[in-house]
Formats: C-alpha cells, structure tokens, sequence
C-alpha cells in the first residue's frame, strides 16, 4: 500500500506536463496581428484614425488650435488667472521652453494619427476586399497622415519622418529638413486625391470623412506655405472648378451646431454631443466667459477688433463686454476681473439650446472646421496675386468681400497682396491661421512688434490697454517652437533642437 | 478551467489512500527548563517524520514511538535537544536556556531548517517584536527590524501599504514587492492578514534561499507563520488598543499678507501692477493645513483562543482595526477571523485547516496633500453665507484663483468607498509514507473580491470647478487563486552523515474579472438616489477577464557531514503562461554551503567563541512580472462621428505594442556571510555581502513619440544590473541579575544599484511626469537607477555686470535673458549657451546606509522597548519646490519666501528672486531642487507593565498587561520637507510629491489572558 502511494504521486505529478497548461489566451481583446484584412476592419482602422484628430476625453488636443491666435496680435491667453493653465500662457507670451506641455501633446498626438495611418498604408491590399475599397482607405489615411505632418512641419520644422511602421528596435530617427517633410506631404495628398472619393459621391453614411476636394485644398495649402504659387494655385483652382462648395450666404452660420459640414466646409473635425463616449468639442468651453460657464481662454485683442472696425463679420467674430449676443445674454459679462481684454471669441460661443448637458468640455457638438471654401479662395487669390494674374486674384478676393456685403478690391501690386492679407485676417480671424500666416509671410516679427507698441503705448482701449503679452518675442527663435524635451531625452542624441532653445 | 481546478484539488483526494503500518510503545514526560518549572509549546518531534506533538501547559508530552527512534524536543529560547528512544517509556528533558537560539526552528519554503544549518541568507522576527506595536500592515512592522530589508512608510493613509525592498533594487519596471508566503500559500496581498495573527516572519534574502521559490523569489520571499494553537486548556487571550494620531511635521506656509507681498514682489520684478493694494490688511488668512487635517483615532482590538489535545491542536481569533485619516475625508477599518487547526488523523496522517475571513473598507479620501500646500490663503473656505443662497451643500465653497481647486471643496464632494472581502485558506495534509519519506500535499486558495461604489454630484464653484450632471458607478473586481503543493521529503542520517532530499511540484493559477457600470443624470444629488437605478442616461459598463497559470518543478538536497559542514542545493523549474509559447520554461538552480568552525577541535575549547559559522552561497532566480498581454500587440476601440446625423462610429485603433520575444528576467547572486556567537550568546554578530546581477531585465521602455503609441509604453528584455551590498546585525543581550536584563539589537544595509547596460549605448531610461520639473527619474548606463539629473547652478546674478560678465571664451553673454536675481547655471560643455547638454546627474537617491535600533530594558514586571530607524547618504528631490519656492502663479509659498527671496545686490546667493516671466528658467530641474535626506527617527518606543503572578492567579487571569506606546515621536533631519522617508520605485526613488503626512501615534492598550 505505500508504494501505491508512492506510484499515484509519480503518476499525478506526469500528469502536470500537459502542455496546455500553460495556455491562457488573451481575453476581450484583439490583436493587431492579421488585423486589417478585410474592408470591415480597414474601414474600423480608418475611423480610429480620424478619432485621434480630437482623442476622446482629451480636450487638450482641441487647446492646441488657439494656439494660431494667442501666438499672434490676434488675442491674448485671455484667462487673466497666472496659474491657470501656466504652460498655455508662456506659449502666449512667447516664454517658451521644451517642456511646455502643449507642445509634447500637439508632437505625441500627431504622431499617433501618423502611425495609425501607417499600419492602415502598410497592412491594407486588394486580397480580401475590392481594389477600390483598398484604394479609398489607403487614401483616407495617406490623407491623415499628410494633414499632421502639415501641423508639425508649421509648428516644429522638420520632424522624425515616420512613412511606416517602426518597430522599437529601429526608433532612431533623426529630423527631416522641413523640405523633406513638405515633399512627403505633397506626395501623400496627390495619392490622396486621385483615389478618395469627390464630395459629390461619398457615401452618405461616411460624411465628414477626407473627400477628394478636401486633399486637394490641403494641396493648395501645403503648395502656399511653400510658395509654390503656380501648384497652389492650380490645386485651389481644381476644388473651385468642382463646382460642389459655395460660401455660406450668412457669415453666422459657417460655425453653428445647426451646419455641420454645411456647403462652404471642406474638411472639418466632426463632433457631436453624446451620453456615453467623448466625441464634443472643447473649444466653447474653453473660449467661452468664465461669467458664462466657461474657462476664458485665448481672448480677442483690441487690435483686431480695431483692425475689423466697421467690418460686417465683427459682430460675428468678437464678443465685446455689454455686447447683446442672444437672447439669453442681452448685456454679455467677460468677466473682467479675470479677462485679459474684456472679449471672448464669437464663432466657437454656442447659445444655450447648443451646448451639451453635461462635462461640456468634451462633449459639444460644435463641429471644428479645418479648412474651408473661403480659405480656399485666399489661398487661391494670395497664389494667383503671386504668380501674376492679378485678376484671377481680386476674382477670390472679391467673392469672400462679397458675401459679407463689402466692396470690390481693385488694388493691384503689393497693395493687392496687403489686401488678401488682411483679408485673411479678417475673414478667418480667432480659427487658429493667424500666426501661421504671419510666419509664411515673414511678418511675424513686424506684427507682434506693432502689437506690443500698440498695447503699451498707443492703444486706449479700456480692456487690454498696457498688456504686455509678447514682449518676450524673439525673432531669432519663434518662428518655430522647440521640439518637446522628452522627445530630445529619448532620442540619444539624434533629434537637434531648434536654435535658440 | 474547470479541469485545472480538478487537477489542483487531485492532491487532496490522494490523502484518502491510506495504509497502517506498525506503531509501536507510547512514551511519555515532562519537559522543564532550568529551574525545574516545566515549558509549554515545547515540540516534540520524532527525527526524519513527520510525527510529533506539542507538551502542555505543565510541560507534560505523551506520543507513539518506535523504539529505534529519536525525539527531538525543541522550543524557541531553549537549546534543542536530541534523545534516542531505546527501551525507555519515560522521557524526561530538562532544556537549557539557548541565548544563540541556534535551534530556533526556520521555515526555509516548502520545509524547515534550524538556523545552526541554514547556508543562505535568511532573517527572521518573532511576534514580540511589534507585537504591540501601533502598526496596521505587516509590512510596518518589517521596518527597521532586520538587516537587509527596507520599509519606506510611503506616509500614513489609512490603510496604505509601505513599500518593501529586500536588499534593495532587483528589477527596473516590474516592481520590487517581495512575496508573501502565508503559511505555505504564495500571495501578494496580505492586507487580509492581522500582524497580531502572526506567530514569526522569516525574510529569504539570497538567491540560493529565494531559489526554492523560482519566478517569485526576485524580490525576495517574506515568509509568514500564523499562530497555531498550543497543547493545554482553552486559553482566552484579549488584547485592546487605543491610540491618536497627529501629524508628525506641518508645512510652514506663508499666511495672506505674505502671500499677497510675494505676489506684489513678482508683479514688481515684471513691472506689472500689484494685485493686492494692502497686504498687511489680509492677516494670516486661510490656512488649508488646518481646515483640511484632523487628529484621528486608530484601534485594534484582538481576541483569541487557542486549545490542544494529544491529537489536535486549534487556535482563532477575531479582529477589528480601524484607522481614521489625518487628512480629513479619509478612513479605514478591517475585521478578520481567522482559524487554524490540526489533527492527528492517525501517527502517520496528519490534517491541517486554515481559513481566514477578512472584511476591509475603504473611504477613499482624495489626494490632498500636494493641493493644501498650494492653495492660497487670501480665497476664504466658504462663501459668504448671503451668497450661499440658492446652492447645494457641494457649492457653497469659494472659487479659488490658481487650477488647484478648492479643497474643502473636494472633499464635500468625496462619495468613494471600496469594500474588500477576502477569504485565503488552505488544507494540507502530511502524510508518512515509510519511515524517512513523508508526503505534504497542501491546497490553498485565495478569493478577493472588491466593490467600488463612487458618486459625483452635480455642483458650481467656479467655471473650472463645476459639474452640470451627477453620475454614479459601481465596479466588482474579483480575484480567485488556486494553489497545489505537492512536496516529498526523505530525511535519513546515518553516522556522522545527515541527508534530506525534498522534490516536489506546485501548481498554481488565478482567475481575475472585473465587472463596472456607469450611469449618469439621477434624479437629484439625494442620498436615496445615489444608485445606478435611479440613473437616466449615460449608461456605460465594462467587464474584463485575465488568467494566468504558473507550474512548477522543485527540489532541494541537504546534506551535512558532522554537524559541521553543510552543503545546500535547490532547484527549481517554472513554466508561466505570461510568455511567449516557446519562452515558457526557466529552469533556476542554486548551491550553499556552510561551515560551522566552532565545531572542529581547535576552537571547541575556546569557551568566549559560543559558534562561528561562514557561509558562502550562489543561486538564481526569475522574475515573471509582468501583465499578461505583455506578449502581444492589443487594438482598442475608439470613437469618431460621421454621416449627417453625426452618428457615433467606432473605430479600432493600435493600443499596445506587444514582444513576442518576451524572456524570463534571470537574477544570479553571490552571498558570503559569517554568524558569530561570543561569551555564551550574550554577543552576536552575524554579517553578509552580497553581489546580485540581473539580466534580460523586464523593462517599459518609453518609447519616441514618433512611434505613435502616446503615452504607452512597450515591455522588453532591456538591460543588466548589479547590486552589490552588505548587511549585518550585531546583538547584546545581558541578564544582569533577577530584576535586570536589556538587550539592544543594531542592524543596517547597505545595496548600491547600477544599470550595467540599458538598450545600447548611452542609453537612459527616464519616468515620473512633472508638469514643471518634467521627467524625474534618470536610469543611465553605468549610472545609479533613478538619479536625478538636470541643470548646475552657481548662485545667482547680483547685478547687471555680474550677468553680462558671464561669457563664454569668446565672449559672448552665456545667459543673455538673465537678470540680476537669476540663477547662474553652469554651462557644462562650454558652448556658450544654457541648454541640455548642460545637465549632468545632481543627485542620488539611494541611501548608503539604512539602519534600525532596536532595544529593550525590562526591571522586574516592567519592560521599555523601542526601535530608531533611519538613513545616511540618500538625497531627496522635491518638485513641489517649483510651486511653494517659485513665487510662479497664483500658488502659495512657504512661509519666509518674502524674505529670502534675492532682493537686491547681495540678499542672497540661494534663492532666486520671483517672477512671473522668469525667462531665465530658475526654476527648471537643477540641484537647486535636491536635499539631503538624512534622518533619524524615534519610530518606536513603548512602556509595557506586566501584572506580577501572584496578582493575577488571585484575579483567577492567565495574565495581564498593559502598554503606552509612540510612533514615530521624533525624526531627526535637516530635511524640510513633511517626511524625508519617501520610498517610491525603481526608477523614480526619493521624490518628494508631497506624500500624505506621516502620522505620529501615542497608544495606550492591555492584554489579558484568561
């Protein structure tokens, strides 16, 4: 009997040796691998690509837009608040260094939408789904990835050039020349282009997805900011000759919750209020009063709301304290306490009827709009002055003035050229172009100099008069932004920072 | 999996197949020590069995022998004692006091040793040592106790844990906890287990003494008995104690007119207009230390029973502990019931039970602390009541005028609680096949289950400060562990030669699910309505599931020649389904040896050498620490609107990056030790140097954010890494006469990191996210793990020339945007311009020596004990600095900052002055934010009064005592920070983040036994 023992217990612990075991698959999950392999999945995977354009429940994203204005004479970081988003305010008042957390978000965040794209531009063929479906998703996310290194080539330079999936082990990238990055751009939207579907017909279902026209306004866009007038222009030309935009003939209705993707849209960040997943706008909030419910953030200067005196679209773009904005607000409060100039951006305010329920700050459903047909036309107008056919030029030029009931431009030369400027920005004032066009036109310098000199010596304006916000501008190093210090500390010594930082 | 679970209980339906073999005479006797009074508890154990009993409470024993066997009689505090059976019937053995408790019995996993033959290093406690200690945690009661082992309190929230490290730093990413090993069951949580339950703790520190324990020896393997019942009568046991605490160290924060001239002081230095016209007018204002903290009540209350029989022994309790917050908001309480018993089924069959039942909750308070020292004095808790009108109870708090909200606030607002439930049990049963081969199978199972209940109610304080919809959820998450122990031991001796060879497997595997539900919108912020039902919208659940299995092979010989030299081998083979299919298996082998000198001939009559042992030893073990889905690349889900009635899409997005290359991490060490015994025990001495290598370590690396993953990370096997260190522990005990006796006990460690390799050259792994300082923790190649790393200032500009002095060798102006005031830092490479390349490692957190005191006077019926712990040589950094220290904000400075604040040509060379625009950057991550973390502490010190034995025998009480006692009285630091023990991990060490202040506690308690 103790030897049976004995020989139960070999036999119990020979039977340990199975080799399954061992075996305790990953639950609830999928996995990447043989992932993308049919149109259903590609047609997924392109979704979570647009869906990190604004990453749910991660408003800061969102934040990054006003940077286009606070980083001009445009507005200020607008909650008067030292500490209150500190980082936000040294972008403002040009007191940058690589640590600032707005720029390692708008780096990482790009990035994820660039890789994204890569494993859709990687593992998506023909095999199992049609050529034209491949064709379209491809696009799609050739489309992406060119928009984000589009934002990361006019706010860093050249970047880490990232057109497939790296693994871990071969992470030793250096930067491209910003050159580099513009020809990767320009390559991935004519792919774009020649296979996404024209407005005209994609599918219902899929609105607010990249169209044809919408890769080929970014084509114009990108061609612009390198001074490329003949291809901006012939990009521009091709969205208009489409024949499928038209401004809208209220200027107060091109940024509404009730127009989403509405006739002058061409490509926008699609958002809408929901009760479970956070797919809002944080924008309202941010801009909005803090008297309002809101944060008071990148406030309008006195200097633009002088530059638009008199312009129809003011009404539409400003918010003066006192001012009757709605029903609900007949004698509007900015807050002046904690309001760095008495205003608060008119496009991005929604009425009370507009806003979301609840934690506003991810979930409005003010749609964001990325490029529109009037942007299209100034584009258009700015190449066309530049390269020469001046009438073609004040024909854009003149149709934006039109909508608004304004006179014709009949300039020519440079005045030409300083009247599509400033129609800029006018028209597109407070949607984040400000500073990057400054830049292009190399006057960046010249603009936050006359805006500092205005607000200290020459403004008498009751609110922002004395604000010295961008005092701290150094034209040696400000037309670009440091490259995030975590990125540099990761890089083993292959990523330079930009000069001066 | 219902299969597996079979296979795990197999073991125990193996006990069923019994056999009886021949038993022969019942002997019995009494056992008595010195003076003839006989000695309860003392083990009897016939040699190479599993047989034995327990004697009584007059010392008394009977048992069954053969008559070629041999007793062993054993007890702690008393020389063991061998004897052979012959033809007696009668056994009687006086045991001798043994000071050198040479014999003392310790658990060395899956089986026992005495500390005379141990060959690796091992540490061991006893319940006396914290038994009344005010210490809510098992890991509390480890601090300062024992050579080699360093518990950092991580701050005093209720029911927090401290953090463990054995012979410090063992791996990178996959956390330092040591296993606990509760009566043979491997857990990592035992929270559910009261200290008072536990009879001794024994620390298996070495490779070639954690190696029995494979995979889970990395960090080392805490081993824990719980209290077993004795022979003799019930005994009823009561203990009670009642304590306060207070905060050991309040910050010193500036009041309202400070505050308001720091601010005036900023705006002037920018040349804007201050913002308050009269700061002398304000006062002292708000102070949020006071609002926010409290002195807390803390309580434990015990009582047990314990009873034995020839044939069985049984013992319980029941507990209670419960510990209020110091930060208000915050409280914790346990229950616990616990039962261990053992029966002699036959001679050769003995069964065991235990079970231990825990209930613990939680009322999570928010995290505080950092926000009460950055609040500013000058915004007034509540509201005016006029402008209460109209509010709920969560609105009525003033906005505040920095980010950091209004912490009463907060706190209004705090509706989380999480309710543990634990049951962790095991039986086993020993089984003595033939005489020198016996058979232990044991299974053991641990089920948590925990309940998270939170609610938000709707509230405005401020735009920033608001919410315009309740919501309220609730999350399950449970966790079931299987655990099979088979192990054969043959224990023979013949001659001078003594041999035990162990062999066995384990089993063990865990199921863990969550499940969670969300809901939005409920009716009103009513206390009746704070429940899921009564939500409207917003519904939102989850639900995961996570298994694992771990299997393994062991074995160990012991063989010892003389009693005189000792050689130790373990093995142990683990296959984990974390890996890869083809990387599953490790195998980790270790070898010891030992040489007890004062043995042999030429020191035997040497009579001031009472023993002297050397030591050598070398093992490896493994470490498998990581999540489950490590091995592969997981998707997500994420969401995007299209169409035009903005439909919500889901998208499936990349989330983690997995390694299908994933390795076992290797630990090897090396361990030599000596234990040394003078003048009859009275001195001891034992000390150990260690080198410990760590290869293929398992590492997040952070990867570049070009690779698209965010803030994910990806694991790997990065790296080597070697610790090398000493520990020793020096003891003096003196009886002096029948009143006097003391003992004092000092112990300290010392274990130095490096990263020997990283992933390729020059490479650093950094951690720890700060909004200002950014990463905090530097792991370079050759470089300490978590240093700090940053700028060099050398004092501060004190006029304009000074700055434009300050020039390269070709004379351009090295900090062109500094002003007089700013700090000067060093430019490092001598390029010309401040800039990365200017940083170097400014710190260390790694102490060179951590050191704890022990000692104890007892006079008659009357004992004061206590313990110092402290640390020499670790530096501390402190982010907060760059809030409190910076005059940057709105936030609130320390008090003093006014003043020492640079002020003029020649104020001070050490603190910047303030600004707002500061474009110098003072206050980037530089040595200006690293201090000396040096401290001693007066952790413990207790006064306990023993009833005299004529007392209580006319009281009809087994015994009676009663205690005073202090934690944490005294800490002795230039540190200025709240608590210079601040622990962390292994890449982010010694960061102050503002911790939850440490409690100082006065108890008072009694014990009785009935």
């Amino acid at each position: 009997m103790k030897h049976l023992a004995t020989i139960l217990i070999i036999i119990f612990m020979l039977a340990g040796c199975g080799e399954d075991v061992l075996d305790e698959p990953i639950l609830g999950v999928q996995t990447i691998d043989n992932y993308y392999s049919n149109a259903e999945e590609a047609n997924f995977a392109v979704v979570g690509t647009y869906a990190s354009l604004s990453p749910d429940d991660w408003w800061q994203m969102d934040f990054f837009w006003l940077i286009g204005d606070v980083c001009s004479d445009d507005a200020f970081k607008g909650n008067s608040i030292v500490g209150d988003q500190l980082d936000f305010g040294n972008m403002a008042n040009f007191n940058i260094n690589p640590n600032n957390e707005w720029l390692d978000i708008k780096w990482r965040f790009s990035f994820i939408t660039i890789t994204r794209s890569n494993l859709i531009i990687d593992n998506v063929s023909s095999e199992n789904m049609t050529e034209e479906e491949a064709n379209k998703y491809i696009a799609e996310a050739k489309f992406l990835r060119a928009f984000s290194y589009f934002e990361l080539v006019r706010n860093f330079g050249g970047v880490p050039l990232a057109i497939t999936q790296l693994s871990p082990n071969d992470a030793n990238l250096a930067r491209a020349t910003e050159q580099e990055v513009w020809d990767q751009i320009v390559l991935d939207l004519e792919d774009a282009a020649q296979h996404l579907p024209s407005k005209a017909e994609q599918p219902v279902a899929e609105q607010g997805r990249a169209t044809r026209e919408a890769a080929l306004a970014y084509l114009a866009k990108a061609h612009l900011y390198q001074e490329n007038w003949q291809e901006a222009r012939t990009y521009a030309e091709q969205v208009v000759g489409s024949g499928l935009y038209a401004l809208e003939p209220d200027f107060a209705n091109v940024w509404s919750v009730a127009n989403p993707n509405g006739m002058e849209s061409i490509f926008e960040i699609q958002h809408n209020y929901d009760d479970v997943f956070y797919v809002g706008n944080a924008l309202p909030v941010i801009t909005r009063s803090r008297a309002d419910g809101g944060w008071g953030f990148a406030t309008p200067s006195s200097h633009l709301a002088n530059f638009m005196a008199g312009d129809p679209r003011l009404a539409h773009t400003i918010i003066t304290h006192g001012d009757s904005v709605d029903a609900d607000h007949p004698d509007y409060d900015t807050q002046l306490s904690e309001n760095e100039s008495g205003r608060n951006n008119r496009k991005f305010y929604l009425p009370m009827e507009d806003r979301a329920p609840v934690d506003e700050y991810i979930t409005n459903g003010l749609n964001h709009i990325l490029i529109r047909y009037a942007d299209l036309l100034l584009i258009h107008a700015e190449a066309a002055a530049n390269s020469g056919d001046e009438a073609a030029a004040r024909n854009s030029l003149n149709q934006v003035r039109a909508r608004v009931g304004l006179e014709e431009v009949n300039a020519s030369g440079q005045d030409l050229l300083t009247s599509i400027r400033d129609e800029r920005r006018m028209e597109l004032a407070l949607e984040g172009h400000r500073f990057y066009d400054l830049k292009r036109w190399n006057l960046l310098d010249e603009a936050i100099e006359d805006f500092v000199d205005y607000n200290l010596n020459r403004s008498n304006d009751p609110y922002d008069r004395g604000n010295p916000s961008g005092e701290l501008f150094d034209a040696s190093r400000h037309y670009y932004f440091p490259v995030p210090q975590t990125e540099l500390d990761l890089s083993q010594g292959n990523i330079i920072q930009n000069p001066g930082y | 999996m219902k299969a597996k679970r079979l296979f795990s209980l197999m073991g125990m339906l193996l006990t069923i197949w019994s056999a009886a073999y021949a038993q022969s005479s019942r002997i019995s006797g009494q056992v008595t020590d010195e003076t003839g009074e006989g000695i309860p508890g003392v083990t009897v154990q016939v040699k190479g069995t599993l047989r034995g009993t327990i004697t009584d409470m007059d010392g008394n024993y009977s048992i069954a022998v053969d008559e070629d066997e041999v007793l062993f009689f054993s007890s702690i505090g008393y020389a063991g004692e061998e004897i052979a059976v012959g033809g007696q019937s009668v056994i009687n053995v006086d045991l001798s006091y043994d000071v050198a408790e040479l014999e003392e019995v310790v658990v060395v996993g899956y089986g026992t040793s005495t500390k005379k033959d141990i060959t690796g290093a091992i540490s061991q406690v006893k319940a006396e040592e914290f038994e009344n200690r005010t210490v809510g945690s098992v890991q509390e009661a480890l601090a300062g106790v024992m050579a080699g082992v360093q518990v950092s309190s991580n701050g005093g929230a209720p029911g927090a844990s401290a953090t463990v490290l054995v012979r410090g730093l063992s791996s990178i990413t996959t956390g330092n906890d040591p296993i606990y090993v509760v009566d043979g069951t491997p857990l990592y949580d035992i929270e559910f287990l009261n200290p008072r339950d536990i009879e001794s703790i024994q620390v298996l520190k070495d490779a070639s003494a954690a190696s029995i324990y494979g995979s889970r020896g990395s960090n080392g393997v805490v081993i824990i008995q719980t209290k077993t019942g004795k022979n003799g009568d019930l005994s009823v046991n009561f203990n009670a104690k009642y304590g306060v605490q207070t905060t050991a160290r309040r910050p010193e924060l500036a009041g309202a007119t400070e505050y308001a001239q720091i601010r005036n002081m900023a705006a002037a230095n920018d040349g804007s207009n201050p913002p308050f016209e009269n700061p002398e007018a304000l006062g002292q204002g708000t102070d949020w230390w006071d609002e926010l903290t409290q002195s807390a009540p803390i309580q434990d209350y015990q009582i047990s029973l314990s009873k034995g029989t020839d044939d069985m022994r049984i013992a319980s309790s029941l507990s209670y502990f419960s510990q209020e917050g110091l930060i208000k908001g915050a409280d914790y309480d346990r229950l616990s019931f616990r039962l261990n018993s053992d029966f002699d089924v036959t001679d050769w069959f003995n069964l065991g039970a235990s079970v231990t039942v825990t209930q613990s909750g939680y009322t999570n308070g928010p995290d505080l602390a950092w926000d009460l020292q950055r609040l500013e004095p000058v915004t007034p808790t509540f509201l005016p009541e006029f402008e209460r009108e109209g509010r709920n109870e969560f609105s009525i708090f003033s906005p505040t005028i920095t980010d950091v909200p209004n912490a009463m606030g907060t706190l209004s607002r705090n509706f989380s609680t999480t309710d543990y439930q634990r049951l962790v049990g095991n039986i086993n049963a020993k089984i003595q096949i033939a005489k020198p081969l016996s058979l232990q199978m044991t299974y053991g199972y641990y089920g948590s289950t925990w309940e998270d209940n939170n609610f938000s109610p709707t509230y405005f304080i401020e735009p920033n400060d608001m919410s315009d919809l309740n919501s309220v959820s609730r999350s399950h998450n449970n966790r079931y562990r299987h655990i099979s122990n088979n192990i054969l031991t043959y224990d023979q001796s013949w001659g001078d030669h003594s041999l035990k060879v162990m062999g066995g497997l384990t089993y063990e595997t865990e199921t863990h699910r969550t499940l969670g539900g969300n809901g939005t919108n409920l009716p009103s912020n009513n206390e009746e309505l704070r429940y899921l039902d009564a939500a409207v919208q917003g519904f939102f659940s989850f639900g995961t599931d996570e298994n694992w299995t771990l299997l393994s092979y062991l074995g160990r010989i012991n063989y010892s020649y003389k009693d005189r030299y000792f050689l130790t081998s373990n093995f142990r083979a683990d296959g984990s389904s974390r890996f890869p299919t083809d990387n599953q298996w490790a195998v980790f082998p270790s070898v010891s040896a030992a040489w007890v000198a004062s043995e042999e001939a030429f020191l035997k009559d040497v009579s001031w050498v009472e023993f002297l042992k050397v030591r050598a030893a070398w093992g490896q073990i493994g470490n498998q620490n990581i999540p489950i889905d490590a091995r592969q690349s997981n998707l997500a889900n994420e969401y995007y609107i299209s169409g035009p009635d903005q439909q919500v899409q889901v998208g499936v997005v990349p989330a983690t990056i997995g390694n299908n290359q994933l390795l076992w991490e290797t630990i090897e060490d090396v361990n030599l030790g000596i234990d040394l015994s003078l003048f009859t025990g009275q001195l001891q001495f034992t000390f150990d140097v260690y080198e410990r290598n760590v290869r293929d370590m398992l590492l997040t690396k952070p990867l570049p954010a070009y690779l698209g993953l965010g803030f994910d990370e990806q694991w790997a096997n990065v790296g080597t890494m070697e610790t090398r260190g000493f520990e020793f522990l020096v003891e003096y005990r003196k009886v002096m006469n029948d009143n006097w006796s003391a003992k004092v006990g000092f112990n300290g460690t010392n274990a130095r990191s490096t990263m020997t390799q990283l992933n390729g050259q020059d490479d650093v792994y950094l951690d720890g996210n700060d909004q200002r300082l950014n990463l905090l923790g530097y792991t370079a190649e050759g470089g300490t793990p978590s240093a700090f790393f940053g700028w060099v200032t050398d004092g501060i500009f004190q006029n304009e020339s000074e700055v434009i002095n300050y020039t390269d060798n070709n004379g351009n102006q090295i900090q062109p945007l500094a002003q007089p005031g700013d700090f000067r830092f060093r430019d490092l490479n001598n390029d010309g311009v401040i800039n990365d390349q200017d940083r170097q490692v400014i710190g260390n957190p790694e102490a060179d020596l951590t050191f704890g005191l022990n000692y104890s006077v007892s006079y008659r019926n009357w004992t004061l004990s206590g313990l110092f712990t402290g640390s020499i040589g670790g530096e501390i950094l402190t982010p907060l600095k760059a809030y409190t220290h910076s005059g940057q904000g709105a936030y609130n400075s320390y008090a003093g900052l006014f003043n020492d604040a640079w002020n003029g040509e020649g104020s001070t060379n050490t603190q910047p002055r303030v600004s707002n625009i500061d474009r110098n950057q003072n206050f980037r991550y530089s040595d200006y934010y690293i201090e000396d973390g040096d401290f001693l502490r007066l952790t413990n010190v207790q006064l306990t009064y023993t009833l005299p034995q004529t007392w209580t025998e006319r009281l009809k009480l087994g015994s009676l005592s009663a205690f005073v006692n202090a934690e944490n009285l005294v800490t002795i630091t230039g540190y200025d920070g709240l608590d210079p023990d601040v622990g962390g991990y292994a890449t982010l060490r010694g960061v102050d983040w503002g911790n939850y202040p440490l409690p100082r506690i006065i108890s008072g308690g009694i014990n009785v036994g009935f």
